[in-house]
């Protein structure tokens, strides 16, 4: 069976149109003719690269084993090592500039790797506070309004309050729509799969923006339509960093259960909050950046713990994935407390981590299935 | 060296009796280390760490946790007790019994991808080896584990956690920023516990840092010394765990003191580190591996000396005690370990070229990204530079890590092509 929503390409159904566009996510940013930039972190806040007219693309290499090994160490984040790869090869040639957050020590050696091994031509990197509140928010603001100064210099355009708040207010639509189809789950079943989810939420990270809102939002409408009642099959959620392969959520459903939810920096963690309008905007998207669901880097991390359990409860799962690439220190220290807390409530769930390599789907397979065939004698 | 401690902590760290003020007093009083006597300052550190302990096991003070890179002026100021987990893992680690604790951390999921000196701390903590805290205070610095770690921990305690955000930058708003946090978490602490940041007390903490700086850099400059004065070896050991703890207090300035006597009267002496040096090399990275093993025997059998070691590389200013939160900012921002990979870089260049460094080793510890994630980096560029560099993959506290065979051959053929 194809994977995620190649299955549907060439149909003329919505997904198949959305599919058509995914084959080729890059030529499809080209045609508007305007820089693309490269991100990696959900906090990069994109909504300034699009108020200047620069595209936004997210970097999430397939599973591959070329990992640059030649210049970040083996025991690196495998996702920054494969970014870089990527780049190395010549793959991200077409991108105009990068933008990276100091976010965690990957990303910040990463920020040094790529301007000393890779080509592309103007390479960013944001400061992104641990501070959620206080003192953090005007100093994280006066970052962004540096970012933006950056941007209208390098790339030689105009970037006005009036235009960051339009790109604010487009990229709500995405994020509500997401949300929409997210919660929809909570009662019904969709007539899509697991990983199809993870690729709707993924194309609102690389096609051209009001074009894919737009099917996006007869998606949505035709997937509430046609959705299913629950059915009584374990639920289950997936929680982590980054999940590089979508097929990871089939795994679910092929081992006879649901994926109910995920709270992963490639899923919900990229669309939850929505960004408040504000009459000075970048002080919105400070705020927003800084008090949004945190990932594990941040120092009120513990919300995101209470939020994975608000999750469960309210997506009613029956099982917690906890899914971490190797080597990514802030969220393999959630691990203790968050199993604390899943067992406090007596929520089975099973740990797993991935290198990014191929191999990782076979691994992952035999422990999920193991991981359901408990479950279903708990439901 | 170490026999002595080995032989009177290590069953009582094993056994839990480190809880016991007394055990400790017994350990100290029995020490008759040979060592001691030589090195003047290797006593004193003893003196210092024992002190610590057992004034931590006793609670005199409000014991506060702090991360390697925390500046202990800090706590000082505070008139707070200090206790520096990292340092006692090394410990632990060398008196070989890091590996019981990591393997209570990871009974308890702390993965074995994350950093040993973490885990090993994680599991004194989860047996209840070490002091508790009545707070803990870290920063955000070179390394995400430390802030992560420190926040499990004040779960495990029930205790604040006060974290220090360091910017990326080192411009004067990245100053301002820190400055306002420093002021932040003075507050918080002064409003949760007893102790209050005193102007004349924090005055004097620094003024003691900053006497104790002068005589880090004199010994410093000795370490130019042909041949080596000091073995690096020891620089990253007792030396980097003053270091780390003792700025700021009197006992810090005492042994820095004593140690420029020792180093002073070696080079008098024109006593060098081994018999015949051969080879200067530069040790980069903060660490090197803690438990037994014989990295710097097969150095030092070849005629190789670390002469120095990018850990003690003092690299910020006096601070003003009459501004002690804005010293103590530029003091974070100065470590040359944040900001872009150049910084640390230049800083590196500059070591190789002061201590006339023949070659450089970079240990890349298994758990620290930060080290690691510039090893390539750092050795590209020194290669180009003429300086001949090993980026040398081990673990400093895990020995499970270490494969002594790999690690010769590699060193060996090193030192071969050093030539």
């Amino acid at each position: 069976m194809k994977a995620g929503l190649e299955r549907f390409a060439g149909e003329t159904t919505t997904l198949g149109r959305i599919e058509e566009l995914l084959k080729d996510p890059i030529g499809n940013l080209k045609k508007a003719g305007r820089p693309i930039m490269g991100w990696l972190c959900c906090y990069t806040p994109l909504e300034i690269m699009l108020a200047g007219g620069i595209i936004p693309y997210r970097i999430i290499p397939e599973p591959t084993s070329d990992m640059a090994d030649s210049y970040l160490h083996s025991n690196f984040c495998p996702y920054v090592r494969s970014s870089l790869a990527t780049a190395i090869r010549g793959d991200l040639d077409f991108m105009d500039g990068l933008v990276l957050v100091n976010s965690c020590d990957g990303l910040r050696r990463l920020y040094d790797a790529w301007r000393t091994y890779a080509r592309t031509p103007r390479v960013y990197l944001i400061d992104l506070p641990r501070v959620p509140a206080g003192v953090a928010l005007g100093h994280f603001s006066e970052t962004l309004i540096g970012f933006k100064e950056a941007l209208e210099e390098g790339f030689e355009v105009s970037i006005s309050e009036e235009a960051i708040g339009e790109a604010v207010f487009l990229s709500n639509r995405g994020r509500r729509l997401l949300k929409e189809l997210y919660d929809l789950r909570k009662t019904h079943r969709l007539s899509i799969s697991g990983s199809q989810v993870m690729h709707l939420v993924k194309a609102d990270m690389v096609l051209p923006k009001e074009e894919y809102l737009r099917l996006l939002q007869t998606l949505v409408g035709e997937l509430r339509d046609g959705a299913a009642l629950r059915t009584h099959l374990p639920r289950v959620m997936i929680t982590g960093s980054i999940m590089e392969a979508s097929g990871i959520a089939d795994l679910i459903e092929e081992a006879g259960g649901e994926f109910a939810c995920d709270d992963l920096c490639t899923g919900s963690r990229y669309f939850w909050d929505c960004v408040e309008q504000d009459d000075d905007p970048v002080l919105a998207l400070s705020r927003h950046y800084l008090s949004r669901i945190p990932c594990a880097r941040m120092m009120d991390s513990d919300r995101r713990l209470d939020h994975v359990m608000n999750l469960a409860a309210d997506f009613d799962v029956h099982g917690v994935i906890c899914y971490t690439l190797k080597f990514c220190d802030t969220f393999l220290y959630d691990i203790p407390l968050l199993k604390e807390r899943l067992d406090a409530r007596n929520i089975p769930s099973l740990i797993l981590d991935s290198d990014y390599t191929p191999g990782t789907m076979g691994r992952l397979k035999t422990r999920i299935e193991a991981f359901l065939e408990m479950l279903r004698e708990h439901v | 060296m170490f026999e002595g401690i080995k032989r009177g902590l290590l069953s009582k760290l094993v056994g839990g009796l480190l809880r016991s003020g007394v055990a400790i007093t017994l350990a100290k009083g029995g020490g008759k280390w040979s060592y001691r006597k030589e090195n003047r300052a290797f006593g004193l550190w003893l003196d210092f760490l024992f002190d610590n302990m057992k004034r931590g096991f006793r609670r005199e003070r409000s014991v506060a946790w702090i991360s390697a890179f925390t500046p202990s002026e800090i706590p000082y100021a505070f008139g707070l007790h200090p206790i520096l987990p990292e340092v006692i893992a090394c410990l632990a680690a060398h008196l070989s019994v890091s590996q019981h604790a990591i393997s209570v951390a990871e009974q308890n999921l702390y993965s074995a991808d994350l950093c040993s000196f973490y885990r090993c701390a994680a599991g004194l903590a989860l047996g209840g080896y070490l002091p508790e805290p009545d707070l803990i205070i870290s920063t955000s610095h070179l390394c995400d584990g430390a802030h992560r770690f420190f926040h499990n921990m004040s779960h495990l305690f029930g205790c604040d956690h006060y974290l220090i955000d360091v910017p990326y930058g080192s411009d004067g708003r990245a100053h301002a920023y820190l400055v306002d946090q420093l002021r932040d978490v003075a507050d918080a602490i002064e409003r949760r516990t007893a102790h209050h940041l005193d102007g004349e007390r924090a005055a004097e903490v620094l003024e003691l840092s900053n006497r104790t700086r002068q005589v880090m850099l004199k010994i410093n400059e000795l370490r130019r010394a042909i041949p080596s004065p000091f073995p690096g070896s020891e620089g990253m050991s007792y030396v980097l765990g003053m270091n780390f703890s003792a700025g700021g207090s009197e006992l810090g300035l005492a042994f820095f003191r004593a140690l420029h006597g020792v180093v002073q009267g070696r080079v008098n002496r024109g006593e060098g580190v081994i018999a015949e040096e051969k080879y200067r090399l530069l040790w980069l990275h903060h660490i090197r591996p803690y438990y037994p093993n014989t990295i710097f025997d097969i150095l030092e059998r070849r005629g190789a000396a670390v002469s120095f070691e990018e850990a003690n590389h003092i690299y910020w200013e006096a601070m003003d005690p009459r501004h002690p939160l804005e010293g103590l900012a530029s003091k974070m921002l100065s470590n040359r370990g944040c900001g872009p990979i150049e910084r640390r870089i230049e800083a590196i260049l500059e070591m190789a070229e002061k201590y006339r460094a023949d070659g450089a080793i970079h240990f890349s510890h298994w758990g620290c990204r930060q080290s690691c994630g510039g090893s390539h980096m750092v050795r590209d560029v020194m290669r180009e530079r003429g300086i001949p560099t090993l980026v040398l993959d081990g673990d400093g506290a895990d020995i499970g890590n270490y494969s002594e065979g790999q690690t010769r051959t590699r060193l060996e053929a090193f030192i071969e092509m050093l030539g």
